[in-house]
């Protein structure tokens, strides 16, 4: 018999997913980071991410255009031939990981500092990692279909935080703008840009020819893009009116603290702990998105054919990123440091020099074969 | 196997997903209703009022005796949280600080300074930042929280009671909680103010049952005007009649009574006023800086008391310049004493200029208190009279057949 494929996405799946990964490694790391450089100008800065971010978000797309059955780590073989597309490939590897084991990071430090106080920060860690290594098992499609059912969860919650808290809004918090100038603004703009399109990058991994309707897929992720753009836009901006600029900046994860305002009267209180799941959704997303993208990667490289080899493969990794993840960082404070001094930087380079460097070689080789033909 | 695998790891999980991990049973938490704080030569003496779980059941069902229904466990500490560790010592089970109803800050310890005080309740996890933040006028906190009452035993229910009456009925206070104590920190151009209470008598009776045993109790506690900081350090106190223009001045208000004088005779009437609207604005005009209140509402005449006929149209508008004069006079005696005895901008003039003239802002950044306290500041009221008393004429009038006494 046949085995079951299970690695074919729909264009409304790859909505689904471009919405909850945009805001995933930006409200878990990136949000305290910007709140803290631009301050009461960060809902500017969220607006012009939006409109800049389209850039990147096309080249991306130009790239999952190219070679329609291969993933990214197969493009980069054929582009830089093996030796530097391998050498590529492994910065990708590292830059994923690296990623997942952030987000997995925040993750743990944001339940053991608002709700798993005397909870072990190594059993938080298994029990995500677990749950998340069983998706990347199962396959894509597992994967997708999990994003899709947490999207239609959290979707109420996200309409039920923003009216609730549209009543408590005050505008004056967000004046004065610009007070810093446009320069560090647009230099915000870009690490903004970072945080919200380091997830999308994992779109890479995906052949176009595995998506169900590809001729509507461009569409799905444009879309995709504005509603992940607008809930981050709306994160920012709700806390920002609600809280104050400056006490957002005081805290480590501000996006948690405005849920704590929220109530109906005496009969709805205390209910941040549960509206706050929607972020750990998303961090979740981008653990399983990234363990699988960085799970391809070590298929392709050890030629890994067999299905129990690969699962035994995506287990170590699992580990592997929870041993890390938990010995890090020797101490709270350098991680405080890591996340905001150099992080942001790393991540902006990292991130758009890649995308730049794949798509002005794609264009090359493209205008070759033109020239050829 | 397949299955019997499956089974196993379900069976796994269920000891992970329970909820149960950092789970207290309620029995082993003292519900902290209040937490007064002191300033000692050591550092701080924290007053934490926990509720006492027996007499509120008891009270219920109609036994609750004469036992009180909060306890108080007090302690020094160099930190707050090392006097609240310290009280660890003395209570049976583990403080638990998420249902706190109020903050009492003592005198001393409000003029040292609060950075330290909100730094504390700002980091800690299990506290909500949202319950009043009160400065007891006149003496220590730990005085005030230990003050029983008849009429609502938790003296943190009875001091959240009266703020929020006072605040909803009259206007008083501004019932600040604690978030907002810290946006008005860290807001440019405005300095906080924070409700005030005064203890009435302060006897050792009034911290035991006998004190609610009585109609009279020797020692109360009075919501009484509001204290004014300068950044972190309480600087004054308003009245309570300066407390209510501030209220007026800065547009937090829901409704206000107003007593007002109508003729020569010494008689007065008195006004509720609703929907009140104001509008404050700061000018720079050739390098003067000018504050302007505009105050707009609806005014219900309650209680009148005067000659003039109220059903004369020309009249109410007389009666409504009186009114109108009354809370010109008010907001400007408030701000008179914030401009010259406390030297404070409480009502946001800067915060003004800093939000919508923020290059002006610079200029003036560094020594706004004294822009300020020398500032031409005008109010200027134009409430309406909308409704007037179920009465259409003075009992004394009818009797008298309109005839002066």
């Amino acid at each position: 018999m046949m085995e079951k494929k299970n690695n074919v996405i729909s264009s409304f799946q790859l909505f689904v997913l471009c919405f909850q990964l945009i805001p995933a490694l930006f409200v878990s790391v990136g949000l305290s980071v910007i709140f803290s450089l631009s301050k009461q100008d960060t809902w500017i800065v969220s607006i012009i991410s939006a409109i800049i971010g389209v850039i990147p978000l096309l080249l991306l797309i130009y790239i999952i255009n190219y070679e329609p059955k291969k993933n990214i780590f197969e493009k980069n073989q054929i582009l830089f031939g093996t030796i530097i597309g391998n050498i590529i490939n492994f910065m990708l590897f590292v830059y994923v990981f690296l990623m997942v084991i952030i987000v997995n990071i925040s993750v743990v430090n944001f339940s053991i500092t608002q709700y798993l106080i005397n909870t072990p920060p190594v059993v938080i860690s298994t029990v995500i990692v677990l749950v998340a290594t069983y998706a990347v098992i199962c396959g894509i499609e597992t994967i997708c279909r999990t994003v899709e059912a947490i999207t239609f969860i959290a979707i109420p919650i996200i309409i039920f935080i923003a009216i609730n808290l549209s009543f408590q809004f005050d505008f004056d918090f967000l004046r004065p703008i610009l007070t810093e100038g446009i320069p560090p603004t647009l230099k915000h703009t870009f690490l903004f840009i970072s945080y919200s399109h380091t997830p999308l990058f994992l779109l890479l991994i995906i052949k176009k020819d595995d998506i169900v309707d590809k001729e509507r897929y461009k569409k799905f992720i444009m879309w995709g893009y504005f509603f992940g753009m607008f809930l981050s836009f709306l994160v920012v901006f709700l806390t920002l009116g609600v809280t104050y600029p400056k006490i957002a900046e005081l805290y480590r994860y501000p996006g948690f603290y405005v849920l704590r305002k929220i109530g109906i009267g005496n009969a709805i209180n205390n209910v941040e702990n549960i509206l706050s799941m929607h972020w750990l959704y998303n961090s979740f997303i981008f653990l399983m998105f990234g363990l699988y993208f960085v799970s391809v990667y070590v298929e392709k490289i050890f030629k890994i054919k067999k299905k129990k080899k690969l699962n035994i493969a995506i287990i170590i990794l699992a580990i592997s990123s929870i041993i890390i993840s938990r010995n890090a960082f020797g101490n709270p404070a350098i991680m405080i440091v890591f996340f905001r001094d150099v992080l942001p930087y790393f991540v902006f380079g990292v991130l758009l020099g890649l995308i730049l460097l794949i798509s002005i070689f794609i264009f090359i080789k493209k205008q070759k074969k033109n020239k050829a033909a | 196997m397949y299955k019997l695998k499956g089974v196993f790891i379900v069976f796994l999980f269920m000891f992970f997903t329970s909820g149960c991990w950092d789970y207290y049973e309620l029995n082993d938490m003292s519900i902290v209703t209040a937490i007064g704080i002191d300033l000692t030569e050591n550092g701080y003496l924290i007053t934490l009022q926990v509720a006492n779980p027996s007499q509120i059941a008891g009270g219920e069902s109609g036994n609750g005796g004469d036992e009180a229904a909060t306890v108080t466990y007090e302690k020094e500490g160099r930190t707050i949280g090392e006097a609240i560790g310290n009280l660890m010592f003395q209570t049976p089970r583990i403080p638990y600080l998420g249902h706190k109803q109020i903050l009492l800050v003592g005198d001393e310890a409000a003029k040292d300074g609060f950075y330290n005080i909100l730094d504390y309740f700002m980091a800690h996890t299990q506290t909500k930042k949202i319950f009043p933040v009160v400065i007891v006028r006149n003496g220590k906190a730990n005085d005030a929280i230990k003050i029983l009452e008849p009429l609502e035993k938790n003296t943190a229910l009875n001091i959240k009671g009266m703020l929020e009456t006072t605040a909803i009925n009259n206007s008083m206070i501004s019932n600040r909680k604690l978030d907002e104590v810290l946006i008005c920190l860290f807001t440019e151009g405005r300095h906080p103010s924070v409700s005030s209470i005064e203890i009435t008598n302060i006897t050792e009776k009034g911290e035991k049952t006998e004190n609610i045993s009585t109609s009279d109790p020797e020692s109360m506690l009075i919501i009484r005007g509001s204290a004014v900081f300068i950044k972190d350090k309480v600087v004054g106190y308003l009245s309570d009649i300066d407390s209510l223009g501030h209220s007026i001045a800065r547009g937090t208000v829901n409704t206000i009574n107003i007593t007002f004088p109508c003729d020569d005779k010494e008689n007065f009437g008195t006004a509720i006023i609703s929907r009140v609207k104001r509008k404050h604005e700061t000018i720079i005009e050739k390098k003067e800086v000018k504050g302007k209140v505009n105050v707009k509402g609806d005014v219900a005449i309650v209680e009148y008391n005067c000659k003039l006929n109220i059903e004369n149209p020309e009249n109410i508008k007389k009666v409504e310049k009186q009114i109108n004069k009354e809370i010109e006079n008010i907001v400007s005696n408030t701000i008179k004493t914030l401009q010259e005895d406390l030297k404070s901008d409480i009502v946001g003039f800067g915060e003004y200029i800093y939000r919508y003239m923020y290059k002006d802002w610079k200029k003036y950044k560094d020594n706004w208190d004294e822009v300020f306290s020398k500032m031409d500041i005008e109010p200027k009221s134009e409430v309406k009279i909308t409704s007037v008393a179920s009465t259409k004429k003075v009992i004394k009038d009818v009797k008298n057949d309109g005839k002066e006494e």
